[in-house]
């Protein structure tokens, strides 16, 4: 699983970079970048959230059915327990702030708070209809139930977890705490962070192909290869940043109302035995 | 699961990592000589007052949610009944998405009617 980790931060850095070397211009970049000024303070304490996050993210990680061979971490909340674990990476993010210790600090968190509240709801939404179809929480027994994707019977579950794994994720359009939490680190706290987000990116696209494309059939290949296609129009995706504002529209507006009737709409399909 | 899994690992290192930002907030926390710039003026002017509205809206549409989990796993099993459940459930949550809308907390830029 730590491999698997090791290859997700890899594979995310070189989509978005288009280059093979990507991973280690990334240590690179990281390690050159000069700590923030300390006049008003070290951002010693921002460390702790920094490291944390991909700490978080490998435990949600640990719960992805890897293929045949791995014993995922079977708790009973499953993918209520990840979605858990993921919105504590999300609480990561918005503990560094803007620029750590500095007094926009504080506007960096209600910012990124304001994207949390904007998606938790949807991609909540978003994960529960895999559920009522398989009838279980287990990411591992979801993959298995899926003669058909989910994909393909619940496309509307997918796209409401498509857009809130894109801010889940802090992708653009959605990467504006993580960007202004980026530049509060450096060095060694500055590439776990990156990474933890990277891995974030992994992990949310993992449990997409459990969620809706059965796991990629229970073997790891065809699981990474599912993960690896769910980010390739991650990486691709370079709208300009939305704002707070924007963003919290089109999630209570337009997304919310539509996750209500997707509720509806998968409970049809469930009880008629079309899914 | 066995003690050596990445969870076992993971988590421990995680709530770890969060002990060492609280310990060293704690410790920053103590008070230091003044900087003119740790202390804006009228800082209360940057935030939006509003957003505690938007933040009990959304726990109160989150715990709805974490309901609805272990109503899922059932789901199947019991049918027409857990689905007529729903629907009435679900109509509450649009309900009152329909009152916040209504009422302008999902506004941000305007002030509440």
């Amino acid at each position: 699983m730590l491999i698997t980790a090791v290859a997700g931060v890899a594979i995310v850095e070189m989509l978005d970079r288009r280059t093979l070397i990507a991973p280690l211009a990334v240590v690179r970049e990281a390690l050159a970048a000069p700590y923030p000024d300390t006049a008003l303070g070290s951002p010693r304490w921002a460390v702790g959230a920094a490291l944390a996050l991909p700490a978080f993210v490998l435990a949600a990680l640990s719960m992805v059915p890897l293929g045949s061979g791995y014993e995922p971490a079977d708790a009973v909340p499953g993918i209520f327990l990840a979605a858990m674990l993921l919105d504590f990476a999300a609480a990561c993010v918005a503990a560094v702030g803007w620029s750590a210790n500095r007094p926009a600090g504080v506007a960096g968190l209600f910012g990124a708070i304001l994207q949390f509240v904007s998606y938790g709801i949807v991609i909540g939404f978003g994960m529960i209809g895999p559920a009522m179809a398989a009838g279980s929480l287990s990411p591992a027994r979801i993959a298995g139930a899926q003669h058909v994707w989910y994909a393909l019977t619940q496309p509307g579950s997918l796209a409401l977890y498509a857009i809130g794994a894109l801010a889940q994720a802090f992708r653009p359009p959605f990467d504006a705490p993580a960007q202004a939490a980026l530049d509060g680190l450096g060095g060694l706290p500055r590439l776990a962070f990156r990474w933890g987000l990277d891995l974030l990116a992994f992990t949310v696209a993992a449990y997409g192909a459990v969620l809706f494309f059965g796991g990629g059939g229970d073997s790891y290949g065809g699981l990474m290869l599912v993960t690896v296609l769910l980010l390739v129009p991650m990486a691709l995706l370079r709208r300009a940043r939305w704002s707070y504002p924007r963003t919290l529209r089109v999630f209570w507006r337009i997304a919310m109302p539509l996750a209500l009737v997707n509720v509806v709409l998968v409970g049809v399909v469930v009880v008629l035995g079309w899914s | 699961m066995t003690w050596t899994h990445p969870m076992v690992l993971a988590l421990p290192l995680a709530l770890l990592a969060l002990l060492l930002a609280g310990v060293l907030l704690r410790r920053e926390a103590q008070p230091a000589p003044a900087h003119p710039e740790m202390h804006p003026r009228n800082a209360w002017r940057q935030y939006y007052a509003r957003f505690a509205l938007l933040v009990i809206a959304f726990v109160v549409f989150d715990m709805e949610m974490a309901f609805m989990y272990p109503w899922a796993v059932a789901f199947r099993r019991m049918g027409m009944v857990a689905f007529g459940d729903m629907l009435v459930f679900v109509a509450i949550l649009g309900v009152a998405l329909a009152y916040m809308w209504r009422t302008g907390v999902l506004e941000i830029e305007t002030p509440p009617r």
